[in-house]
Formats: C-alpha cells, structure tokens, sequence
C-alpha cells in the first residue's frame, strides 16, 4: 500500500502544475537534508528555505527519505572525504579560524560524515538539479502519453487494489 | 514567496517568544538559586529574574542569601541587580558582562523564613564536604581564678601517674642497670687476668732464672742480660696493662660524675615542666603573660580566617590560571568522527567587565566598584580589582586579586573608621561575653595572599567599649577583673597579625588590655599562685624525690661495684708489677719496686750497670 502510495504520489507530482524548475529545487534540496545528519544546522535553514521558496513540498519530502536511505550507503565514502578536507594541512588555520568563530561550531562542521556529505550534497546539487528538471520535462512532452498505455500501468490501474486507493484517496482527499 | 508557510514560522518564532517572556526567567531563576544556595551553604533566594532580549542581560529584584551560621538573617540583601550582556560573543559559548549594577545593597538583615538549606541540597552539601577540612587555628587559655574560690587539696592536684618527672626517674634507675652491665662487658672484655697471667707465663723461665742466679759483678749481669730484657719487657706490659685500666676508670669516673650533674639539672627541668603542666591545667600558666583579648577573639579570628580560605578557594577555582591548549584530537561520534581543532583564545569565557554596588542601610552608606572578574585571567590579562568607599562609617577598601601570573596574589587594605559596635554578638568565649552594648572601631587591615601563605595584620581601636556579659560568667572571678579593667580603660586597641598556611596557621592577637588585666591579676592571684607554685613544687619534689632516692642507691652501689672490679684489676696487675720489680731490685740492689711506668725502674739500672 505504502508503496503504490509513493508511486501515486510521484505521478501526481510529474502531472502536477507544478513547473520542472519547482520540482528539481525541492528534490534538489530534500537531496541535501536527506544526505547530511538531519540534526544540524544547516538543514534549519534548508527547511527554511523549502517552506519560503515556492517548490513542491511533496517531492522535497520524498526526495529527503529517498536520499537518506542512499546516505546510509554514501556514508562512509563521506567519512573518507570529511576526514580528508578536515585534516588537509592547506585548509588547517582555515578551519581553526572557523572552529573558534561565533555560531560555526554549532553546524558540527567538524565531524567527518557531516562536512563529508554536505560536500558530496553541494557537488551533486547542479547534475541533481539539472537531471529532475530535465527529465519532468521529457516525461511531461515525450512520455507522459505513452505511460498511460502501458500495459503494467492498465493492469495496475485496473487491479482491485488501485480502485481502494482510489476510493481511499477521494474519502481523504 | 509562500506565505501559507511564512505566517506560521512567525506564530512559532511568536511561541518562542511568549515561552522565553513565561517560562524561561523561572527556569532560569530556580537554577540560578539552586547553584548560588549550594556556593553559599544557606538558601539564596531571588523575588524575580527578568531575561532581557531587545535589551540583552538579566534583572534581578530581591535577591537574599541566608547567612549559612545563622540561618534565621541574610548576609546579604541586593535590592536591584541589573546585568548587561553583550550578545555577539554569546555566540561563541562566552558571557560578557558589560556592567553589572548592585542597588539597594544591606547586610545581616532579619528572615521571616529559616534560610537553612533543604534536606535534597543538604545531601548534596554534606558530600562536598567529606572532602574540605577546615583549618584548625590555636587558640590559648585564659587564667581559671575559680580555682582560689573553693578550698582544694595540692596533692589531688598532682596526678603522680602523669609527672614527667616520676616518669623519667624510673627510667633512669633502668638507665643505671644498663650502664653498670656495659661497664662490666667493657671489664670482661679488658679480660686483665689472663692477660697478665699470660705475660708472667711467657717470663716464667727468665724470671726462675734471675731468681736463682747471683749477680755478683757486671760479668754476671751481662750472662743474665738476656733473661733481664725480658723481665723489663714483661714490666712494661703488665705497666701498660695497668694504665689501661687506669684510663678506663678515669673515663667511668667521668661519666657518672656527668650523669649525676646532668640528671640533677634535667630533673629540675622536668620537675619544672610538670608544675607548668599543671598550673597550664589551671589556666594559671603565666599570670603576667596573660593574653585576654587572643583567648577571647581567637575562636572568632579563627573562623574568619576560614572565611577567607575557604572563599579564596572558591575564588581561585572560578578565576583560574588558564592551561595550555589542547592538542589536536579526534572523537569517535556515531558514524563520524570530530575533529577538535585548538582553540584559539579571543578572550576569556566570562568576564565582567564592571560591577557597581550602592548601599544605604541604618549603618552602611557605601559605593564601589569590582572590575575584571573573569573566568580566564591569563587571557584577560588584568586582575580583578575592587575599589569601595564608604560615607558611614568612614571606609576604603581596595583589593586586587592578580591570578595572571604562575602564583595567584591576592591583596586587600581596609581602613574603616568610626564603625558602631553596638550588638555585635560574641561567638563562644571563654569570659561568657554575650555582646556589645556600646562601642566604636577603628580598623586598619592588610591581608596578602600569595600561593597557600596568609600575611594577614590588623590593628584595631576600639573606643568607648561596653560590653555585656551572659548570666553563666556571673560569678567567674575573670569576668569580674574584665569587667574592672574595661571600666578603667573603655579604649583599647588590639593587633592581629596571622601568618603561614591553611594547614599550619599561625596567630597572634595582642591587645593593652592585656597589660592592664596583668597588672590586676598580679595583684590579685600573685600571692595566691606563689604560695599554690611552691606547694605544688615540694608535691613534685616528693613524688619524683621517692624514685630519684632509688635511683641513687642503685647508681653508688653501681659504681661501687664497677670501681671494686677496677680495683681488684689494678692490684693485681699491680701485685705481678711489684714482684718482678722485687726481683729486678734484689738483683740490682734497688729496693724500691716503680709504682707507675714512668718512674725511673729497671729501665735507668739496668743501662747504668751495663754501662759500667
């Protein structure tokens, strides 16, 4: 149920008025709540900002719990890569000076996982913003149509299942 | 912009404001209670504490600390507290105090309520406690009068189980034992008889020989000259056997003379010793010495002196001397880890800058200022200073507490004038002083305080004294010769000087009110104490005399006995020394036989004869 819950969602995102730009900045910045530790403090102002911008709020959400389960897996890799740009000899008096400075150290910008993924978030955040926004646009012009007739999609949609989730979904609204 | 979701951030951001304008000054009041009562060891209690946030700092109005000693008065009652915070480097975990001001300041004040600590931080207390030992300060005794009062026995007095010097002379009749039974190994070991039995046994056959032979002319004496050399030999030996003995006599003579004149002087000392014990647990000690204004205000200076230590203490604990920063390390923390950089230090991590107090109350109109007070000293650089002026009474009181350096120094001068004394309460006195009823104080003090020493001097004038004395000391004679001696001088000063540290203390408080209650007291108990000195005296003498009687006859028969065992040594040495010189002289034809070796013996004969 949960399941077809998300895949209903996600169609009802990419048929939604919501334009592909909306869409990739909420993906795009539920990509990074999703990758970092969701306890700190840059995440404040990203949610900040997901509220204030006009994005889809759906899909921020679903792009956060999609890019937390993938965190689990990039974590490591973002320990390595903290590890390493935290303890570079070039950037040492760049984060001391950081380390003592008012507000900074309440980001936990020195703990590996933390700095490691937000970096990781920041290099993803163009090709993440460009790929969603580029392929809302070719599902909305090229493959929305020829989705509809699918057979897997007449099947499901025909299935007794979807006709309680649809009748789910008109009593909830 | 999305309004629908701007609209409610402002209504929680308008939560936040309404919990922080309710709630959080009452959180923030009952720690702060919390912890200053646990400092104070009596409740601090505050009416109201208002968190300022268009105008970052605190205001607290009515805050009371109980007097931990008395918990039924505050020591301190401040009005009004306004404290401004600066907001910038609250961000970086530190708290900067621009100016603190302190209205309506009043001290010792009246309680409704108990200020005794409740039992949950009590429990809390008694654990800290486990770990501080005040410092014990001693204190000396004043005369016990009483004692004339009532009729007394000398000899219940004289405990003779606890006279040093019965003590000592039992020892020393063991002591004599123990020398007699070494002088007596030091005889064996000279073992005297066998040496001179073995000298006689080496000349047997020359001194046979002699004995037969007629020596008629040189021509004999040159055949019998070999067995006359070794009679000669043999006397000399037994000779300086005999001045072996001699010089061993002289040695023991020696040290019983010294022993009997040294025991004679050290029983006088302990004799003595043990009647100042006495007259010590009398209270009757040095009546010309006597050092009222020490026993009286000792018990009191005592506990300001741990005052200070223990505040000092406390004061240097929360003022530190910064250490070193810490090295780069790394924390594991969940998945990650941290990287904790140095830190670099812009300043300390508290500091108020200025504090300014008033206070207006029936006998205190003071000002004043603290400035500097700081968590990190070394970083801050400048010592804490603390500057207030009084109006009523007259008072400057300047301190500098300087914790930058290795060694933390602490100084404070006070010069306070005319200050009432009226209702100034004794602590527990040995001349039952409830109070003062009137009086005036001039105070000058220095206190400095570098590392664990205390140099601490006072001088104080007190005019116009008059005091009251609780029911109990009615009729205590020395209250009453207090009391005479107050009424002939009503001002008095007294000098207080302490010195060394927590764990070694050293007071001394010395006052001409001492002089005075000499000169009474001599009057007074001088007789009566010479007459009680000398009873006591032949007490002591009696009671020593007995064991120093045994001691004596153990030590005559002692020396007897050694200088007999000397003697018999002597004379036979003596007896072997005379018979080869009779010898020696019927061959000769000499008579006399030498009784010491350097009389002219055998030795000037023989070589004149030889020689003829």
């Amino acid at each position: 149920m949960i399941w077809l819950k998300i895949i209903g969602k996600i169609f009802r995102i990419l048929n939604a008025e919501a334009t592909p730009k909306q869409i990739a900045g909420a993906v795009t910045l539920g990509m990074i709540i999703g990758l970092t530790p969701t306890f700190s403090l840059h995440n404040i102002v990203v949610v900040f900002l997901i509220l204030v911008i006009k994005v889809n709020l759906t899909a921020a959400i679903l792009s956060m719990f999609a890019f937390d389960l993938v965190g689990y897996g990039v974590d490591p890799l973002s320990d390595w890569f903290g590890y390493t740009i935290l303890t570079s000899s070039a950037l040492r008096p760049f984060w001391i000076e950081a380390y003592n400075a008012a507000i900074i150290p309440f980001t936990r910008f020195n703990n590996t996982i933390v700095m490691g993924s937000l970096i990781i978030s920041l290099i993803l955040l163009y090709p993440v913003f460009y790929l969603t926004k580029y392929g809302v646009e070719r599902y909305r012009s090229d493959l929305a149509a020829k989705f509809q007739h699918w057979r897997i999609v007449k099947a499901v949609k025909m299935s007794r299942l979807y006709k309680y989730y649809q009748t789910y979904r008109s009593i909830t609204g | 912009m999305r309004w629908k979701f701007i609209i409610p951030f402002l209504v929680f951001i308008l939560i936040i404001v309404v919990f922080v304008t309710f709630f959080l000054d009452g959180i923030v009041e009952s720690i702060v209670e919390e912890r200053a009562s646990l400092f104070n060891r009596a409740k601090v209690e505050i009416e109201n504490l208002n968190i300022g946030i268009l105008r970052p700092g605190v205001r607290i109005r009515g805050l009371a600390m109980a007097n931990a000693d008395n918990p039924w008065r505050n020591m301190v009652e401040v009005g009004d507290i306004e404290i401004s915070v600066s907001v910038v480097p609250l961000f970086s975990k530190k708290v900067i105090i621009d100016e603190m001001v302190m209205e309506n300041v009043r001290v010792n004040t009246e309680r409704k309520t108990s200020g005794e600590l409740p039992r949950r931080l009590r429990k809390r207390l008694r654990a800290k406690d486990r770990e501080e030992k005040p410092a014990e300060v001693p204190c000396v005794k004043l005369p016990n009068l009483d004692v004339f009062k009532k009729k007394f026995s000398v000899k219940e007095l004289v405990d003779i189980n606890r006279l040093e010097s019965v003590k000592r002379a039992k020892q020393l009749s063991e002591d004599v034992s123990k020398m007699k039974s070494r002088w007596e190994s030091e005889l064996k070991g000279l073992d005297v008889k066998a040496k001179a039995d073995e000298i006689m046994t080496k000349i047997q056959g020359s001194l046979e020989s002699l004995q037969k032979a007629e020596i008629k002319g040189p021509a004999d004496l040159l055949r019998l000259q070999g067995d006359v050399k070794n009679l000669r030999e043999a006397t000399g030996a037994l000779e300086g056997l005999r001045e072996e003995i001699e010089a061993k006599k002289s040695a023991f003579k020696r040290q019983v003379a010294t022993l009997e004149k040294s025991l004679k002087e050290e029983m006088k000392r302990i004799q003595e010793k043990d009647l100042q014990a006495i007259l010590k647990d009398l209270g009757l000690e040095q009546l010309t010495k006597v050092r009222l204004a020490e026993a009286v205000l000792c018990p009191f200076f005592g506990k300001v002196l741990n005052f200070i230590w223990n505040n000092v203490d406390k004061i240097r604990t929360a003022m530190p001397k910064t250490g070193k920063d810490e090295p780069v390390q790394i924390r594991i923390r969940a998945k990650g880890r941290d990287i904790i950089f140095p830190s670099i230090k812009k300043g300390p991590d508290f500091l108020m800058r200025e504090a300014r107090l008033s206070m207006e109350q029936e006998r205190w109109s003071l000002k004043g200022t603290i400035k500097g007070v700081t968590s990190d000293p070394t970083s801050y650089g400048k010592p804490t200073r603390i500057d207030i002026q009084g109006k009523r009474p007259k008072l400057v009181l300047n301190g500098i507490l300087d914790h930058t350096g290795e060694v933390p120094i602490d100084t404070v001068s006070l010069d306070l004038r005319g200050y009432q004394l009226a209702g100034f309460a004794f602590a527990e006195n040995p001349l039952s002083l409830s109070n003062i009823t009137r009086g005036f104080l001039d105070l000058k003090a220095n206190l400095a305080l570098k590392g664990d020493s205390i140099d601490l001097k006072t001088r104080t004038t007190v005019k116009n004294l008059v005091l009251n004395f609780s029911e109990e000391g009615k009729e205590n004679l020395m209250v009453t010769m207090v009391k005479e001696a107050i009424r002939k001088a009503p001002s008095l000063s007294i000098g207080l000087a302490a010195t060394g540290t927590k764990d070694n203390p050293q007071l001394s408080i010395s006052s001409d009110i001492d002089r005075l209650l000499a000169r009474q007291l001599k009057s007074f108990a001088g007789k009566k104490v010479k007459v009680l000195k000398a009873s006591l005296g032949v007490q002591i003498d009696g009671a020593s005399g007995k064991e120093m009687k045994g001691f004596s006859d153990s030590l005559s028969q002692g020396k007897l006995d050694i200088l007999n065992q000397f003697g018999s040594d002597e004379s036979l040495v003596q007896g072997k020394i005379d018979l080869l010189s009779g010898v020696m002289a019927s061959k000769t034809g000499k008579s006399k036989a030498p009784k010491k070796g350097k009389e002219k013996g055998l030795e000037g004969i023989l070589p004149g004869l030889i020689s003829r």
